[in-house]
């Protein structure tokens, strides 16, 4: 029962961050911008939509809406976002590799419609993926030392509360935690979540050809993944929240959602998308930067 | 008995090669030939998985190959986990070969390769089972002949006679320096068998040294370790399928059982300098295997360079076992030698698989070009769906087995991280191997892309058909077992923990190799088919409810979309490629054609050049050439001078002998 909530809060959670973000970026733009449950009514939209496959699409193009929401799913089983406790706790290596599956099948489909816009998106895709996966792994171990602990949620709720803020290491894993978040859910500066113009997108030319049904599911994971990388950050400032009362922690998951929103509206809005080439430099910051975390705590 | 049994084994692999010799028909000969290797393989294999492994240490004397020294079979766990792995590899390639090899049924050479092929399995069987120096080199040299023939068989064309002669120089050089290495031991053990030079504790640690230095050469040469690998890329395209499969998934592997077998067993105690070379080589071959095989095209050559790759995956976990044992951490030493050992496995299901896929592709497209390929998903499904399975065993995906062998090889690191001192090393090895393991889904995407989805991009691509059953169904199983040992990774892990169990005896079980509290691979693989299942099935319900309609891809209006609009694999891997552009060094040339102010034709060339190639590897082969022609002026054929030269070696050997 738990267990459903938790992946249902995910679920819930993710349109209205989405809907934060498009909300704040535009507030800080002077512009009224969508309403900030917009989002749930385009899915609601989308769901009772059809779809127009491609005759070129394979099997695999059926399968890869249903193999990118459900393993978004597990993965967020095996994050903390509202208690210590999650439905599947994981180990760090397992939740890592485990990525990888859902981006394999986007990326397929993305191939599979013979479209050259599939094929941009993809390409792009794994190869910014596979450039950020030094820094994820570095980071990941960094929060599992801190922690204490070896699975996700483990290292998440394990931070300990003295040492959180003023200390480097959190800082530090926090920040790469965060330029990790805007690389890997396609946000500026290294991808446009906004933009439809073929030269400059990553994650919309992968989707192109997907309507109805599949663009809601994947829309729904992206809105999952999005969450997950927020509960991750959050969880390693603030994990005094993993530990309130049922009552209390709810709210505070939706508090700590809406504010990662806000955030990540607000480097939207401050922000160019930087040039494709440059996103290699940018992943070896955060590379550095976690190796930095790592060091602080070899030196401490 | 027991003595008897080398000898059934031999003729049950060289019996049927040799009647498809005599056989005429060659359909029936490629039956007997490959069918008696694979019946020979099987029963070889259930009386290796439910005889041998039990019976471990078992000894079996042979007759001495050369007089005053004593040869046996020395079978203990390392050695029968090999054995299991040639046989079941051997197997299935043999039951493959039966369909495929109808590619030579034109040529009578075609006729002995279930005879070589045969002889390949049975000398890497005596490989991996030798007690002692001389029968291990009679085995190794068995081996390299039997595959060097099997890569030149279609020897009518450049391309293989070339690749077939670069495989024989670096196999002969690694044998040099496997028999160096064995030299140095038996000088200092007295000794020729394997039991005696462990016995014999060697003191100079120079000795030592030398003696790993040479094996690394020897076996690093056979094994593709970088920079030796230089051999990988020419002879897996050109070999024939099945035997790309055997050489790729199971004979490189022969390199890293040697490259085990003196880290751990015969050297004594090597220093923590040995592991950490090791650990420095298998970052670089992954590292570079899997960039050089981004930008391949030739599909059998970017399958070689990901056994490069892949090598360098298993030793990394063997390099940081050996760090570890010095270093004082035999717990993690341990997790790490069963992660690259069951890596070892893993890479020989998938890679065979990924071959045998690549061959049906070959066969039914009549090309390895990736770029003329496409679609194959309409025309080939289950040699799709089974290709699909490699490569996300490949790229490491959960819940595949490629994942389950590499969390071993992580989870080793994680636990020698820990400990003070030296463990910024292993964490630098972690994230090295996620590079390794992004690019590799980079490259696998692409793959799988460019060759099975889309739209066909030559008509031949878009004429293949799936192959007949006896190709068909070692794919299939070599799928499910990918998948299977993902999903069961005790099956092996219990067995390797047993295998290593002189690192550490420590409460270290399997539960050590994989997390006890949830997350296991089998309840993430539940959960997954839970939810992809559940999922599929949404989408089912909603479809028929909403509708759904065909048409064509979105081409921004356009109707006339083709298949040369499609994405190419070389722009595919072209952010990657921009990237690492220091490393890989494309050199694009363009030459334009015009007439008066018109540009008539533009001619675009991206060539690679291959740093090792280039850099060291033709410099060292032209001073040879040079070299030998200088030699050349010592024989020009006048018998008195050569008459001459006995006079001076016998007036030599007397001045310095007598």
């Amino acid at each position: 029962m738990t267990s459903a909530a938790h992946i249902l809060l995910f679920v819930l959670l993710g349109p209205l961050l989405v809907g934060v973000v498009r909300k704040t970026k535009a507030f800080l733009s002077c512009r009224q911008g969508a309403p900030v449950f917009q989002p749930y009514l385009d899915l609601w939209k989308l769901f009772r939509r059809g779809i127009v496959r491609s005759t070129t699409a394979s099997w695999v193009f059926d399968l890869s809406a249903p193999v990118v929401l459900g393993a978004s799913l597990v993965l967020a089983a095996a994050t903390p976002l509202w208690s210590r406790a999650v439905p599947l706790p994981m180990h760090f290596i397992l939740f890592l590799y485990l990525m990888a599956l859902p981006r394999f099948f986007q990326t397929l489909a993305g191939l599979d419609t013979g479209s050259a816009f599939g094929g941009l998106g993809s390409s792009r895709e794994v190869a910014v993926s596979a450039m950020a996966e030094p820094a994820l792994i570095l980071s990941f171990c960094g929060l599992a030392y801190l922690g204490g602990a070896d699975t996700v949620s483990g290292m998440v709720a394990g931070v300990p509360r003295e040492r959180v803020l003023w200390h480097p290491e959190v800082i530090l894993l926090a920040g790469t935690m965060f330029l990790l978040l805007l690389a890997e859910n396609a946000r500026i500066p290294v991808d446009d979540p906004a933009t439809h113009l073929e030269l400059t997108m990553i994650h919309e030319a992968m989707v192109l050809d997907h309507a109805g049904v599949d663009l809601a599911m994947i829309q729904m994971a992206s809105g999952v993944r999005l969450v997950l990388f927020s509960a991750l950050v959050s969880g390693t400032l603030f994990p005094e929240a993993l530990s309130l009362p049922p009552f209390l922690a709810i709210p505070a998951a939706v508090l700590k959602v809406v504010l990662s929103g806000a955030l990540i509206g607000a480097t939207e809005a401050g922000m160019a998308r930087m040039r494709l080439s440059r996103i290699a430099s940018y992943l070896l910051i955060a590379t550095v930067l976690a190796a930095i975390a790592l060091a602080v705590r070899y030196a401490g | 008995m027991l003595s008897a049994l080398p000898y059934v084994l031999a003729s049950a692999f060289l019996v049927p090669g040799i009647l498809a010799l005599l056989i005429r028909n060659p359909r029936r000969s490629r039956v007997v030939g490959f069918g008696g290797g694979a019946v020979a393989s099987f029963l070889s294999l259930v009386a290796t998985l439910a005889g041998a492994m039990r019976e471990v240490p078992m000894r079996i004397p042979l007759p001495a190959p050369v007089p005053w020294t004593a040869s046996e079979l020395f079978l203990d766990g390392l050695s029968a986990f090999f054995l299991a792995l040639v046989f079941f590899i051997g197997f299935l390639v043999s039951v493959y070969a039966v369909g495929y090899m109808k590619e030579f049924d034109a040529h009578r050479r075609g006729q002995a390769a279930p005879l070589l092929m045969n002889l390949l399995l049975l000398s890497m069987a005596f490989v991996v089972s030798a007690g002692d120096m001389l029968s291990f080199l009679l085995g190794w040299e068995a081996m390299s002949l039997a595959s060097y023939f099997l890569v030149v068989l279609d020897h009518e064309k450049k391309e293989a006679r070339q690749a077939g002669l670069i495989y024989l120089i670096a196999t002969h050089i690694g044998t040099g320096g496997i028999l160096l290495a064995f030299l140095f031991l038996v000088r200092t053990t007295g000794s020729f068998s394997f039991n005696g030079f462990a016995t014999v504790p060697i003191a100079d640690p120079s000795i030592v040294a030398a003696a790993f230095g040479f094996a690394l050469l020897g076996f690093g040469t056979k094994a593709g370790i970088f920079p030796f690998h230089i051999w990988l890329p020419y002879a897996h395209p050109e070999a024939p399928s099945p035997v790309s499969a055997v050489m790729s998934g199971v004979m490189i592997k022969m390199g890293i059982y040697g490259i085990v077998r003196f880290l751990f067993f015969l050297l004594p105690s090597p220093p923590a300098s040995f592991g950490a070379t090791l650990l420095a080589l298998g970052l670089l071959s992954g590292v570079f295997g899997v960039l050089y095989a981004i930008i391949q095209h030739d599909l059998k050559r970017l399958l070689a360079f990901h056994s490069v790759e892949n090598i360098g995956i298993i030793l990394t976990g063997i390099g940081a076992a050996s760090l570890c044992q010095a270093t004082g951490r035999p717990d993690a030493a341990r997790l790490l030698l069963v992660g690259g050992l069951f890596h070892v496995l893993n890479h020989a299901t998938f890679k065979a698989l990924l071959f045998l896929g690549a061959g049906a592709v070959l066969q039914g497209a009549h090309t390895r070009n990736i770029e003329k390929l496409g679609g194959l998903m309409r025309g080939m499904p289950l040699t799709g769906v089974a290709f699909l399975a490699g490569s996300l065993a490949i790229s490491a995906v959960p819940p595949f087995n490629g994942f389950a062998s590499e969390f071993a090889i992580y989870r080793g690191l994680w636990a020698a991280a820990g400990g003070a001192g030296t463990g910024g090393v292993f964490l630098a090895a972690m994230a090295g191997l996620a590079l390794i393991g992004g690019l590799a889904v980079v490259c696998f995407v692409k793959v799988v892309g460019t060759v099975f989805l889309g739209n066909a991009r030559s008509a031949q691509a878009s004429a293949a058909r799936d192959p007949s059953v006896a190709m068909e169904f070692p794919m299939g199983t070599l799928a499910l077992v990918c998948l299977g040992l993902g999903v069961f990774p005790s099956l092996v892990l219990d067995r390797l923990m047993e295998i290593t169990s002189f690192l550490s005896s420590a409460g270290v079980t399997a539960g050590a190799a994989v997390p006890a509290a949830g997350g296991t691979p089998f309840t993430v693989a539940i959960a997954l088919a839970i939810a992809i299942g559940g999922l599929s099935l949404l989408r089912t319900f909603l479809l028929r409810r909403n509708g759904r309609r065909a048409g064509s891809t979105w081409g921004c209006g356009f109707p006339y979309a083709t298949p040369r609009m499609q994405y190419t694999a070389s722009s595919f891997a072209d952010p990657i490629l921009h990237v690492f552009q220091g490393i890989l060094r494309p050199h694009t040339t363009r030459t334009e054609r015009l007439s008066g102010r018109f540009l008539l034709e533009v001619e675009h060339e991206t060539h690679f050049h291959d740093l090792l190639e280039n850099g060291l590897y033709l410099p060292v082969y032209r001073l040879f050439v040079q070299a030998a022609f200088q030699a050349r002026r010592l024989h020009p054929g006048y018998i008195h001078l050569y008459l001459g030269y006995i006079l001076g070696a016998v007036v030599l050997l007397l001045v310095f002998f007598h």
